[in-house]
């Protein structure tokens, strides 16, 4: 290979750094000498009766007996809005119009643009629009409880309702703007700005992760280390399978964590002679709640972290001995609860059987969990640091998920058929339909009502958000419950003093994974496993469940009250 | 020497029934063979094709446990047994096997007092599209007991 030689290149960087400088000097930059001085801004935000900022508004500047307006704008995220006019006339009036609220009509009197001519910009003070109830907020509303019983009794699958749900929404909108203004619900612009795509990048990066940790086998090798650990003593196993469950669902999630535990758990509890259900209906009451303590541990979680902005750190630090608690009382009550089946343990296994388990509870693929481990524990470090520079936690989640995809070299069609697709095109239309609902103003209803009952008082509020959603979420399925329910908690967060901290959210965090518990319908980790368990002759029956879900649904529900009120003094 | 099959889900409920197949197989000196067949079309019923090859996996692993179990039980009973594991549709599995087997007797567990699995119609029809496939002998046990459906 022939070489440059030194003087050729010192020439040849001459000849870029010059070209670089005359393209610096040649491009046009914006001038904004004199623009400034022939303009004058009339500014203010604007708020709905909840105080929350109205966003998409469209604000007109309007002289008398003139059809078109001579300024123009939009209000912004946090309601702001900003009419640039290139001069003042002698009358003008600020028209503010927004689908779902009354009009308003701001008359400048003299003293106004007197004001506006000799500083140039006019601050119009707070406004806040009042609610219109249009035959498009009852269409909504409708829309909106159907695709929740359609989900509740599962006559649809959840993402079919959903997508029903944003179709519905976007044709009536459609029709409205065409023939009747009053169904008017949104358009699909504003439809997609209700979608979360921090939550949906955020699910499909830790899909990816998950995938290939799920194909090393360290839940199986846990699962079987743990049996024997435990020497043959169900409750004491019980309790390690438990404990395990619920830190392998906090730091991955809890679908995937009982998928895998509950058929190694199965053949335990068999060898050992015992129900296997007294070792697996607990360890899925457990994995519902250990996911609370972080982030990444519940898709609710997931949801209610990117809206609220509370990251990593603050579940970790907020949580999790709610959670420790929660799951030592659980422990106990489940000891006691199966007391008569962990008097039943046989003298031992074969060592035919032994050696099965052995084979069935070993580490697959080595190499695959050393590098994906090292990758998962610097994805968590990125958690945990991007919160300190403002990162969100779907960057260090996709970086983490790419670095595995080119260090391990799995199959990408296999990786990509990893990414459960039915759930993000679910999260995606549930925003829309949850959206239009926010957009018609139901959410501030149902704010305003739990305001009336809850008053000033932040312990009640609480109360009834860990209690309340904890309730439904034993019917409902949790994701929808926490997407409808964030929008209140917002509201309540905003407007009861003290509750600026986000306690409500942890509330709502708490709420709707303990409730998860109570009936067997309740998660959809629950139904996986009694889909599992009814393959090997052991099905988990709704009244088994309910039997000892419902009451540790109550039980650790109160414990997570009492631990967010001591944590966030909230007495 | 005659074969008999006999198509087990493996829990504890099943095992009065393992019993009673192991007492006839040895009583008649046929040949016994468990079979588990694992179905996970529950996945798609709640949405969730994506993990079918991972729980296909461990259910097969799952079912060579509970057919080794299985087969210990005959051991400890003095007679041999052999396990077979299939995935998908059951009756599908079942007429793999008896066709791959030459079976001569098929055993089918009849719904039990308390941990029904099957129902009685599922079983009648199942038995008459054998015994019409194969024209082979198709016995019910219930809690270890041969009965007639």
């Amino acid at each position: 290979m022939k070489h440059l030689a030194p003087r050729k290149t010192f020439t040849l960087a001459l000849f870029f750094i010059g070209l670089l400088s005359a393209l610096w000097f040649l491009i046009p930059r914006p001038t904004y000498a004199n623009e400034a001085e022939s303009r004058y801004y009339i500014t203010g935000r604007i708020f709905d009766p909840q105080g929350q900022p109205i966003v998409a508004a469209e604000i007109s500047a309007r002289i008398p007996d003139e059809e078109e307006a001579i300024a123009e704008a939009e209000s912004q995220e946090d309601g702001s809005w900003g009419l640039v006019l290139n001069q003042v006339p002698e009358e003008v009036s600020v028209h503010i119009q927004r689908y779902h609220f009354v009009d308003q009509v701001i008359e400048l009197d003299a003293v106004d643009l007197a004001n506006l001519k000799d500083s140039s910009i006019l601050r119009i003070e707070e406004l806040a629009l009042e609610r219109k109830v249009t035959a498009g907020f009852w269409i909504a509303t409708a829309i909106f409880i159907i695709v929740l019983l359609l989900i509740a009794f599962e006559i649809l699958h959840s993402t079919t309702a959903a997508l029903l749900g944003a179709s519905a929404v976007l044709l009536v909108s459609a029709l409205g703007t065409a023939f009747a203004p009053s169904i008017y619900i949104l358009n699909f612009e504003r439809a997609l700005t209700y979608i979360n795509w921090e939550v949906i990048f955020l699910v499909m990066a830790m899909m990816i992760v998950v995938a290939v940790i799920e194909e090393t086998g360290i839940f199986q090798w846990t699962a079987f280390q743990a049996y024997r650990l435990s020497g043959g003593r169900s409750w004491v196993l019980v309790l390690i399978l438990m404990a395990f469950t619920a830190v392998a669902s906090a730091l991955l999630d809890n679908f995937t964590t009982m998928l895998l535990m509950t058929p190694i758990s199965l053949q335990i509890g068999l060898a050992l002679g015992i129900n296997p259900l007294a070792l697996i209906i607990p360890e899925v009451l457990a994995s519902n709640v250990g996911g609370i303590s972080t982030l990444i541990g519940t898709p609710t979680n997931i949801l209610i972290g990117a809206s609220a902005g509370i990251g990593f750190n603050d579940f970790l630090i907020n949580q999790t001995g709610g959670v420790v608690i929660a799951l030592i009382a659980m422990g106990a009550y489940v000891i006691w609860h199966y007391r008569k089946e962990w008097a039943k343990v046989s003298g031992g296994i074969s060592e035919t059987l032994y050696d099965k388990l052995k084979e069935n509870g070993r580490i697959r693929d080595l190499d695959a969990l050393k590098k994906s481990g090292i990758v998962f524990v610097l994805t968590l470090f990125g958690f945990v640091l991007g919160e300190r520079i403002h990162v969100v936690p779907a960057v260090p989640a996709i970086i983490g998920a790419t670095v595995l995809l080119i260090w391990l070299k799995p199959d990408i069609h296999q990786m990509i058929k990893a990414v459960d697709w039915t759930t993000l095109v679910f999260f995606m239309t549930l925003f829309m339909v949850v959206g239009a609902v926010q957009e018609v103003g139901l959410m501030a209803v149902a704010a305003t009502g739990i305001s009336q009952i809850v008053g000033e008082n932040l312990g009640l509020a609480v109360f009834v958000i860990v209690i309340g959603v904890g309730s439904f979420s034993t019917v409902i399925a949790n994701i929808p419950l926490a997407a409808s329910m964030l929008p209140v908690v917002d509201f309540l967060s905003g407007s009861i003093p003290g509750a600026s901290s986000k306690v409500l959210y942890y509330a709502l965090s708490m709420g709707a994974a303990m409730g998860g518990n109570g009936f067997l319908i309740g998660g959809e980790a629950n139904l996986v496993t009694a889909g599992i368990t009814a393959q090997a002759g052991s099905p988990i029956s709704f009244k088994e469940f309910f039997k000892i879900g419902l009451p540790i649904t109550y039980i650790t529900l109160f414990i997570g009250y009492l631990w967010l009120m001591i944590r966030f003094g909230a007495f | 020497m005659k074969t008999i099959l006999y198509p087990t889900r493996g829990g504890q409920t099943s095992y009065q029934n393992q019993d009673g197949v192991i007492k006839l197989a040895r009583e008649g000196k046929a040949k016994l063979i468990f079979l588990y067949v694992s179905n996970v079309q529950f996945l798609e019923k709640l949405g969730y094709v994506r993990y079918t090859r991972v729980v296909e996996e461990e259910l097969e692993e799952l079912g060579e446990f509970l057919l080794a179990m299985a087969c210990e039980r005959a051991g400890n009973a003095g007679w041999k047994a052999e396990a077979v594991v299939r995935q998908g549709v059951f009756l599908e599995a079942v007429n793999e096997v008896i066709q791959e087997h030459q079976v001569d007797t098929l055993v089918i567990g009849a719904p039990g007092s308390t941990h029904a699995v099957t129902t009685t119609d599922f079983l009648q029809n199942l038995i008459h599209e054998i015994k019409e496939t194969h024209q082979i002998e198709v016995l019910v046990i219930q809690d270890g007991q041969l009965i007639d459906l």
